[in-house]
């Protein structure tokens, strides 16, 4: 062999490959775990600032509450202007739609294909402005003189039937698809005259927790049986992103509003997301450090293991820069093969993720983000750094 | 530091011999003469390998200081030891310092792979066959007697360019024959380098003509 070769290979012949094996894997898991929390962090930021994408976003119902004191004082239960300036007035609400409710009443009678009978009963109707309903069905429009109006129930209503009223009366339970082929009457009467339409259901919400009309029947409505009494303010919806949601709940609890508790909750597994994903990120970065010692352990253990083989070399006038470069050398391929593994071990997990995603509709990040390659590559250079200022005097 | 390759010890003692040497070359001005051989004649324990080792870099536990030329080699670090090692000083060591894992041939070869090559391949194989382990060249240390691993190391202290070659009890396996064979060699190659020769031993076996004795 070759003088240079022969040096290598003394180098070579101390290390253990047990010792080699549990040093990479150290470096590995920590490199991991830290790539992995970045990239984490970046599918949850993306989820929560896609604007397209609402899950980013909650949208709130709140209305005043009423008690003992306010029940026969209708005007306190309603939002003022001065309420509405005092949500925008917090710079976190994205949109605020206000909820128009019915003036005059109305009664409908659903009768169902094949059934005998059906339910009759007196209801009442809201509308909000389209934004704000989690679906709009394609067919939701009402221009005046049309006979037929269309409806969107609440989802609890159908699965109240479905689950609770039709079991014990020995009635079908039915689709969604069903549902809509019913068709009601709707009976409307007020101070200015009276007349019946025929109303179908066009969809369902689990939003909104009313039956809503569109805007358009419940303004012509409201203008032609009704006496022109002012439209008052009862319920609002308000959009507004995961991460904004505290600040409006305290606003919400100062005034003593109300509002649907669940959505806040919500809000609240957002923060404890972010809070986990925070937690993560230390519990990597503890891993890390014991990982970047295992790391200077094994490159000391590996001098050690050779400190005959270095200290005669150097005796024999073997230059130590020479030695030193053939650790960091070496070294610096395994440092790469780290590297290799993990950013394959991610990319899988990534797809892995993105198929988990897929199923449930949200879009992840495509790919790995730019940050979580800076962040493998940039700790794997400290390390050899780490590594290289451990090795370089080659002492004990 | 030119043509001077003059060891000089200035009142060097090393710290494990204070208090126990009367009349010896510790706590002296002692200068050594490239080009000059030196018999270094002491009993077991008394500091010979003390002296090789300081020499060498490799102990520093001692007072005083050590010249090479006008160079003070007490305050070298380690990088300018290697080199001096590399291009001045070349030792044949007590415990020998060979590497079992590799052959013969690949020990005698290894220092000579950082200095241009100052000898070829036939010529320290000449060597070899004179010293009679030219058949032992691919041979794993191993199988070598100690005889044979004193030839090796002698042979990698040899296969350098060097001002001083210390020899640390180099001959204490070998028969008067392939003694008197390898002397001839060092000789041979220190007259050709000018390099002076420092060779320890426990008794007085050289020719008072060729060396200076000096007692520890």
């Amino acid at each position: 062999m070759e003088p240079r070769k022969s040096i290598a290979f003394l180098l070579r012949s101390t290390q253990s490959p047990l010792q080699l094996i549990s040093g990479v894997f150290g470096s590995f898991v920590g490199i991991f775990i830290v790539g992995l929390a970045v990239q984490l962090y970046v599918e949850y930021t993306h989820l929560i600032s896609n604007q397209g994408n609402a899950a980013g976003y909650q949208f709130i119902i709140i209305n005043k509450k009423v008690s003992a004191l306010n029940t026969f004082k209708q005007d306190i239960s309603q939002f003022s202007s001065e309420d509405l300036d005092k949500i925008k007035g917090l710079g976190v609400v994205e949109d605020i739609g206000i909820f128009k409710s019915n003036q005059f009443s109305v009664e409908g009678i659903l009768q169902i294909p094949g059934q005998n009978g059906g339910f009759g009963s007196e209801m009442f109707f809201e509308s909000v402005a389209d934004q704000f309903i989690d679906q709009t069905p394609e067919d939701w429009d009402w221009k005046p003189g049309e006979e037929t109006v269309p409806l969107i129930l609440p989802t609890d209503f159908l699965n109240l039937y479905n689950f609770n009223f039709a079991p014990s009366r020995g009635l079908p339970v039915l689709s969604q698809k069903t549902t809509k082929l019913a068709r009601f009457s709707i009976a409307i009467s007020g101070e200015k005259g009276q007349e019946t339409f025929a109303g179908r259901i066009a969809g369902y919400s689990s939003r909104i927790n009313s039956i809503l009309v569109p805007m358009s029947f419940m303004d012509f409505a409201n203008e032609k049986f009704t006496a022109n009494t002012p439209q008052k303010t009862g319920k609002i919806i308000v959009s507004i992103k995961d991460d904004k949601i505290a600040t409006l709940y305290k606003l919400i609890k100062e005034l003593d509003w109300e509002t649907n508790e669940d959505k806040l909750r919500s809000g609240k597994f957002a923060a404890i997301l972010e809070l986990l994903i925070s937690m993560m990120v230390l519990v990597g970065l503890v891993i890390v450090a014991v990982s970047f010692s295992s790391t200077i352990l094994y490159v000391i253990l590996a001098i050690n293991k050779s400190r005959y083989e270095i200290d005669t070399l150097m005796l024999i006038g073997v230059p130590r820069t020479f030695i030193v470069r053939w650790y960091m050398l070496n070294l610096g391929a395994i440092n790469a093969l780290i590297g290799l593994v993990t950013w394959i071990s991610l990319s899988y997990l990534k797809s892995s993720m993105d198929g988990f995603a897929a199923a449930y509709s949200y879009e992840l990040y495509d790919g790995l983000h730019p940050y979580t390659y800076f962040t493998v590559v940039s700790t794997l250079v400290v390390i050899w750094g780490i590594q290289f200022i451990r090795i370089r005097k080659l002492d004990k | 530091m030119a043509d001077n390759f003059t060891l000089r010890l200035q009142k060097v003692l090393p710290f494990p011999l204070i208090g126990r040497g009367q009349n010896t070359i510790w706590q002296k001005d002692i200068s050594l003469t490239s080009g000059k051989n030196y018999q270094i004649l002491a009993p077991s324990g008394t500091g010979k390998s003390t002296l090789i080792g300081i020499l060498n870099g490799i102990r520093k536990d001692y007072s005083g200081e050590v010249f090479i030329g006008d160079e003070n080699l007490s305050k070298a670090s380690l990088d300018r030891w290697v080199e001096i090692r590399r291009k001045y000083i070349s030792t044949v060591f007590q415990d020998l310092r060979l590497f079992d894992q590799l052959t013969a041939g690949e020990n005698i070869f290894l220092s000579g792979g950082f200095e241009p090559s100052t000898f070829s391949k036939e010529q320290v194989f000449d060597w070899c066959v004179r010293l009679q382990i030219e058949g032992k060249l691919n041979d794993k240390m191993g199988q070598l007697s100690y005889g044979q691993k004193q030839r090796v190391a002698l042979l990698r202290a040899l296969n350098r360019k060097f001002r001083w070659l210390l020899l640390d009890e180099p001959f204490s396996h070998l028969d008067v024959d392939n003694m008197r064979i390898a002397f001839d060699l060092i000789k041979e190659q220190c007259r050709e380098q000018q390099a002076g020769l420092i060779v320890t031993g426990l008794d007085h076996r050289f020719n008072q003509d060729e060396f200076e004795t000096l007692e520890i």
